[in-house]
């Protein structure tokens, strides 16, 4: 191992072997985006995009939700308790504080784990935490998208 | 005789359709580049070599389907910035008019229900590419050392696209537009320190009203793309210094 390769171990692997981008793996990514489209093509044309009425600052409707990636946000808020923690700090003002110190942790993500493998398995913590951070996004997903009615697998009232 | 194909023969015999289709594919490509669409320009720049070596990068042999997520989102950043950009000619930012100009776009003007959804979907769907790409890199460890700065422009450009559909969800200006920015701007506005001051800034006011619109429609076309599009830059230029990550 030459001096260079020590220092980044990962970048070893590229001259030695692959296909050429082009054309061979190009012609790849065109099968792709041509599926791609034809999705959003479908989609468009059997659910075309909605809508309601005009804004109305004086009717506030009865259930106001956000767009599918805010839900588990929009869900996990619902159990904030109102009202102050201590001080002048709303209990929001915490959970909100503590949102923006995870985003933080994401960013800081490859300075926190450490360890020189990459392989799932070879980092239990991190691919727990990962796999925990996923299962929580999903079940708060789900539960936000049928807040305000019961949800159809389990058939509860979900606040 | 199997085809010679860039002045070497190919490893091994594939069936004999393919490998016409292959060699006609490569002729075609490569010499389009060297001598057709560059002929006249390549004579004065010499930029064939450049692009030729550009095109010719090897794609390591690991990278299977999984990795296709990052470049789909791009796919549909650029499917976005089409249809954001033939919104534009009909669409008007401004309380009393934004609403019927999208119902305008959706019932009057020819295609464009078709043009709105697609624009509505690719967000949805680019979003969830994201979170795809982001779930792969996290689970094969593709952060690591020397990816570490790429890894944080990644989570920039996901707080961008969640900036995107934030404020892209304000401007049909409807009951469930108006009412999603009542709600979710309660959440910067809970900030400790900065949340009046981050209330003021997004909203205009004190209320949602027509200056939110104008502020989500300048942040939605013009400053979110620009930030963006350097983000992006920074990205692929990582990933072209560093290469595609290897799972060890």
């Amino acid at each position: 191992m030459t001096e260079q390769d020590k220092k980044q171990p990962q970048l070893q692997d590229e001259e030695s072997g692959g296909i050429p981008f082009y054309p061979l793996h190009f012609m790849k990514e065109v099968m792709v985006v041509t599926a791609v489209l034809l999705v959003i093509l479908a989609l468009s044309i059997f659910f075309p995009a909605g809508l309601q009425e005009a804004a109305d600052s004086f009717s506030t409707p009865e259930h106001i939700k956000p767009e599918w990636v805010f839900l588990a946000m929009y869900q996990l808020l619902k159990y904030v308790p109102q009202g102050v923690a201590f001080g002048n700090v709303t209990y929001l003002n915490l959970f909100v504080a503590a949102t923006g110190i995870l985003g933080l942790a994401v960013a800081a993500l490859p300075f926190l784990d450490r360890s020189p493998h990459t392989m799932a398995r070879k980092r239990p913590l991190f691919l727990a935490l990962g796999l925990l951070a996923l299962a929580l996004f999903v079940v708060f997903t789900y539960l936000g998208h049928f807040s305000g009615a019961r949800d159809p697998i389990f058939g509860m009232l979900i606040p | 005789m199997p085809e010679e194909v860039n002045g070497k023969t190919p490893r091994r015999k594939e069936n004999s359709i393919t490998a016409q289709l292959r060699g006609i594919w490569r002729r075609i490509s490569l010499e389009a580049v060297g001598a057709v669409v560059y002929g006249g320009v390549d004579r004065r720049l010499e930029l064939s070599d450049a692009i030729e070596h550009a095109l010719k990068h090897k794609v390591p042999r690991h990278v299977n389907w999984t990795y296709c997520f990052g470049g789909i989102t791009f796919f549909l950043f650029l499917v976005l910035a089409a249809t954001g950009i033939l919104l534009t000619l009909y669409y008007r930012p401004s309380s009393s008019d934004a609403y019927e100009s999208v119902k305008y776009i959706m019932n009057d003007v020819r295609f464009g229900w078709l043009i709105r959804s697609i624009h509505h979907w690719a967000a949805n769907l680019m979003a969830f590419t994201v979170l795809a790409h982001m779930v792969r890199v996290y689970f094969h460890g593709a952060y690591k050392h020397p990816r570490e700065l790429n890894w944080i422009a990644g989570v920039f450009l996901l707080a961008l696209t969640l900036a995107f559909g934030f404020t892209g969800y304000l401007l049909p200006w409807d009951q469930k537009a108006y009412w999603g920015t009542t709600v979710g701007t309660r959440m910067p506005a809970a900030m400790p320190f900065i949340g009046d001051f981050m209330k003021l800034f997004l909203r205009g006011g004190d209320e949602v009203t027509g200056r939110t619109l104008s502020r989500f429609y300048s942040l939605h076309v013009v400053i979110l793309p620009m930030v963006t599009t350097f983000f992006l830059a920074a990205h692929f230029a990582m990933i072209r210094r560093q290469g595609i990550s290897k799972p060890m």
